[in-house]
């Protein structure tokens, strides 16, 4: 009950600030929504095809790992912009006995996007910007006679991007980011293959490129 | 007899003396004409119709080229404000270019005359028949005989399509040079033949231009000195000795060495412009008079009418006065008034030209910025050369007390001139912030009671005068004593303690804080001006391509068509943040927004007047007029704005070195550069305040959401309370 009263204290008091600035927005658009498609070639590590090859052999570069988002986006001043996200994805882990296992991971994540206004003209959400990230990641790992597995980690990463509108509604974002993997919760049964997963992760977001489209809500 | 003279004087006098007395500045009237409404690439491609069929392949490309870029210039300098229509100048000469072509009314019908708001001595002519006459050459004249024989010149410049040939034969320069084939020529020479082509062109328009003036019934007698005339672009209306004594008072007095001794000639000979694209003038005398002829009885030097040859002479030449104000040269616009005050007009126009012209001097010298304003007086001739010395040889004090006194002299005259109130305040403020913010440093009474008295009195500080150094110290000494003068004094000091306590507090650190906090938060969080309503002023979209080689001309016409819309775009968020908004735009008037074109005339002279007084708070010159314009318009908020956009190819280095960026680098590598500028200037007219200044250099394309995303975030600033 404290947590969200503070929460909400929080939230009231970011509104008002962020409605007493002049913020333009896109025409006065300052929250949009989008689906951006993370994508990763399978560098050093199986994707979720990897059963298909048989355990032990890799296959890289020519497959990918995709990883699905939606975000909303909300305008906090003419440079800047704040947003939340969830995401799904999946990838395929190798054990160090060589055992394939399936990893399917959901996210929630935050993130504060800083547009380039004085260099490059960009207004948010319009132009080129820096991006910051942290995510909450949960992974269930399915591995081959082994029940399934829940792991936790944390993502920080950082990108930049660039982002377009058309016809004064759609959004078109490009980006590029990386960061990095922490591991979280300690339980005895969650650290059973916990550094291959996380390692698998750390591959699959240590260079993310994204392409999503959207559309100003208001 | 007597009573003809006597006609014929008040003729010429009278309406000299009524203009004298309330001069209005020129302004076009009636209909605009369709020169000033068709479109640019209309006009081009009405003159790509009318290219022969049978014209070669390589000279049908370059008349094309020709009229696609002649067409848009001219139709810029047609839509700069400065082409005056419909005004009894302009009718003046159309009715001079009909006594001209009496005998040729087919040709007549193709041309169309205008007057342009210009100080220097010159006409020319376009290849779509339209002849421009500059004011300055009106003001200069002799007689109306002089006017048919510029006029004759410049018709057959156009008759004889010379542009297209001066034009026809750079370009094949240009080829020639490209493939190769002068690579021997130096440049000097390939300049110098340019150049010959042009002064045989002129040469050619002189002679058979004297044949086309030789049908009409105009008479050569005097038309030799036209050629002096025209060898000087700015020489003076009249060579009048200029005398310091005209800004003296009873106590200030102006000592010896601010005189020169003697001045050069004004010796039109002694000017031989070696890179002239004009002929020598010995030369065009000497041609003119071989072919000249006697003058039968018929022949006369006035056709329409003299005595309204001798107004509209003297209409341009009070004009004149402001183009010099406009165009920073303040010698000739005190030099110009002086002589017409001379000739024993009383005029508060002229007063005030000059006036407006040493406030000018004084705030440029104040803030160091003489370069702009000040010409050496050994790169001068004629009388005028002694104004030069004399302004020249003041100290920045010397200027501004002097400046204060002429114009206090006349704000005494005209206390409810609301201008004149403004500059003497201003001159007030400039002499306290930047020389004397006490009045001790000026004396209190007179030269001789000073000298008699100077043992006894104590307000003279300074016995012990020295009238080359200290003069100015008894400009003030019948001031001193007027009320007035002392509340203006403290009111401007108090100014200054306001200003300095302000700069104090800004160098501080917590001022430097304030200022640092007060940056960052209009870059992320905008301005809010609170403003309802503005006018926008002639929106401007440019494009540039330098990556195309053929199809420059859509160059052009795209521009025409991005202005076009970017047009609508600020309608459209206008009325999105009901933001009350007039758009003046010069290139989208209808033929009965002259009006218009009038306030767009005076707004561009005040806007570009404003950009030269960046450093100080300086009101424009024709700033009468522009509160009239914000009055009418019920708004003092003026906006500029537009767009810049240019294409190039991309440094394949560069885009190499960006290509840690996956998509970037390679899309970097595969498409041009472009960059775009977007601009706007809000200005409060009315205190000439310059409000928000937004410039955004944008590395991308011109897309239309990021001009929507800039014209928005402009207005929304503009429109937001705080």
């Amino acid at each position: 009950m404290k947590y969200k009263f503070f929460l909400s204290v929080f939230l009231l008091c970011f509104a008002i600030k962020s409605n007493a600035q002049i913020v333009p927005g896109y025409q006065g658009k300052r929250t949009y929504i989008e689906y951006n498609l993370h994508f990763v070639p399978t560098l050093l590590g199986v994707n979720t095809k990897g059963s298909k090859f048989g355990v032990g052999e890799r296959k890289s570069l020519s497959t990918w790992s995709f990883r699905h988002k939606i975000n909303m986006n909300y305008v906090t001043k003419r440079n800047a912009e704040m947003g939340g996200s969830i995401s799904l994805g999946n990838t395929g882990v190798l054990d160090k006995n060589s055992s394939f296992g399936t990893i399917r991971f959901t996210t929630i994540g935050f993130n504060y996007n800083r547009y380039f206004v004085r260099s490059t003209g960009a207004l948010a959400p319009l132009g080129r910007y820096f991006k910051l990230e942290t995510q909450y990641i949960q992974t269930a790992n399915y591995f081959i006679n082994h029940p399934r597995i829940d792991h936790h980690f944390a993502y920080l990463g950082a990108g930049i991007g660039s982002r377009k509108v058309f016809k004064d509604f759609f959004t078109l974002n490009l980006s590029f980011q990386s960061g990095l993997i922490l591991p979280l919760g300690t339980s005895e049964q969650a650290n059973t293959y916990k550094n291959d997963v996380r390692l698998r992760l750390q591959y699959h977001y240590l260079y993310e490129v994204n392409i999503g489209v959207g559309f100003l809500l208001f | 007899m007597r009573f003809i003279a006597l006609v014929l004087i008040t003729s010429i006098w009278l309406p000299s003396v009524l203009l004298a007395q309330s001069y209005k500045p020129l302004e076009s009237k009636g209909h605009l004409p369709s020169d000033f409404t068709l479109a640019p690439s209309t006009k081009y491609e009405n003159l790509v119709d009318g290219i022969s069929s049978m014209a070669r392949k390589r000279g049908r490309a370059i008349e094309e080229q020709f009229y696609l870029k002649s067409s848009f210039v001219i139709d810029e300098l047609l839509k700069s404000g400065k082409v005056l229509f419909n005004d009894p100048l302009t009718a003046y000469v159309n009715e001079v270019g009909d006594s001209l072509l009496i005998a040729d009314p087919k040709l007549r019908e193709e041309l169309r005359f205008y007057v342009v708001r210009s100080a220097s001595a010159n006409a020319f002519a376009t290849h779509e028949g339209i002849i421009f006459v500059n004011l300055g050459l009106l003001a200069r004249l002799e007689n109306e005989a002089q006017l048919a024989f510029v006029l004759a010149h410049e018709i057959i410049h156009y008759k004889e399509s010379h542009a297209l040939n001066l034009f026809a034969n750079a370009t094949s320069h240009e080829h020639n040079s490209k493939k190769g084939l002068l690579r021997t020529q130096s440049l000097e020479k390939e300049l110098l033949s340019k150049q010959q082509f042009s002064r045989d062109l002129e040469m050619d328009a002189d002679r058979r231009g004297f044949e086309l003036f030789s049908t009409s019934n105009y008479s050569s007698a005097n038309l030799t000195s036209l050629f002096d005339m025209l060898s000087i672009n700015n020489r003076p209306i009249e060579n009048l000795t200029f005398k310091g004594s005209f800004f003296e008072t009873d106590y200030l007095k102006f000592p010896n060495r601010l005189f020169l001794n003697s001045s050069n000639p004004a010796d039109a000979a002694a000017l031989k412009v070696r890179n002239s694209t004009h002929p020598d003038i010995t030369l065009r005398k000497k041609a003119i008079k071989n072919i000249a002829t006697d003058n039968p009885h018929y022949k006369k030097t006035f056709l329409v009418a003299s005595s309204l040859f001798y107004k509209l002479r003297e209409k341009a030449r009070y004009e004149l006065s402001y183009l010099y104000l406009n165009d920073n040269n303040y010698y000739s616009a005190i030099y110009n008034s002086y002589v017409l005050l001379n000739q024993g007009k009383k005029s508060i126009y002229l007063e005030k030209c000059i006036a407006k012209a040493l406030q000018g001097f004084v705030y440029f010298r104040n803030a160091k910025k003489t370069n702009k304003v000040e010409i050496h007086h050994n790169y001068v001739r004629g009388e005028i050369q002694e104004l030069h010395y004399f302004v020249n040889k003041l100290k920045n004090d010397e200027l501004n007390v002097m400046a204060l006194s002429y114009v206090w002299e006349l704000y005494k005259k005209h206390p409810n001139d609301d201008e004149l109130k403004n500059i003497t305040l201003g001159l007030f403020q400039q002499m306290v912030n930047s020389h004397y913010d006490k009045l001790d440093a000026f004396y209190r009474k007179s030269p001789s009671f000073e000298t008699s008295m100077a043992a006894t009195d104590m307000s003279a500080k300074s016995p012990k005068t020295n009238r080359d150094k200290d003069f100015i110290r008894y400009a003030f000494v019948k001031y001193l004593k007027d009320p007035e003068f002392l509340n203006f004094f403290k009111s401007s000091k108090k100014q200054k303690h306001i200003q300095r306590q302000k700069a104090e507090f800004a160098k501080s650190k917590h001022g430097q804080s304030i200022q640092k906090n007060r940056n960052r938060r209009i870059e992320e969080e905008g301005q809010a001006l609170g403003i309802d309503k503005i006018v926008v002023v002639n929106p401007h979209y440019l494009k540039f391509d330098k990556t195309r080689r053929k199809g420059k001309q859509k160059l052009f016409i795209e521009s025409e068509e991005a202005r076009q819309n970017f047009r609508k775009k600020i309608w459209k968020h206008s009325r999105m943040l009901d933001l009350q908004t007039s758009i003046l735009d010069i290139k989208n008037l209808k033929s009965n927004d002259t009006q218009k074109y009038n306030d767009i005339s005076i707004l561009n002279e005040w806007f570009d007047q404003q950009l030269d007084f960046d450093q100080f708070n300086m009101p424009s010159f024709n700033q009468d007029r522009v509160n009239q314009i914000a009055k009418k318009y019920n708004t003092d908020y003026f906006v500029w704005m537009g767009v810049v956009n240019k294409k190039e190819k991309r440094n394949f280095l560069n885009s190499l070195s960006e290509f840690y960026m996956p998509y970037n680098g390679l899309y970097n590598l595969l498409t041009p550069a472009y960059e775009s500028l977007f601009f706007a200037v809000v200005y409060d007219v009315k205190n000439y305040e310059l409000k928000m200044v937004k410039m955004e250099f944008i590395k991308q394309k011109d897309h239309s959401s990021i001009i929507n995303a800039h014209i928005y975030d402009t207005f929304l600033q503009i429109k937001k309370k705080k």
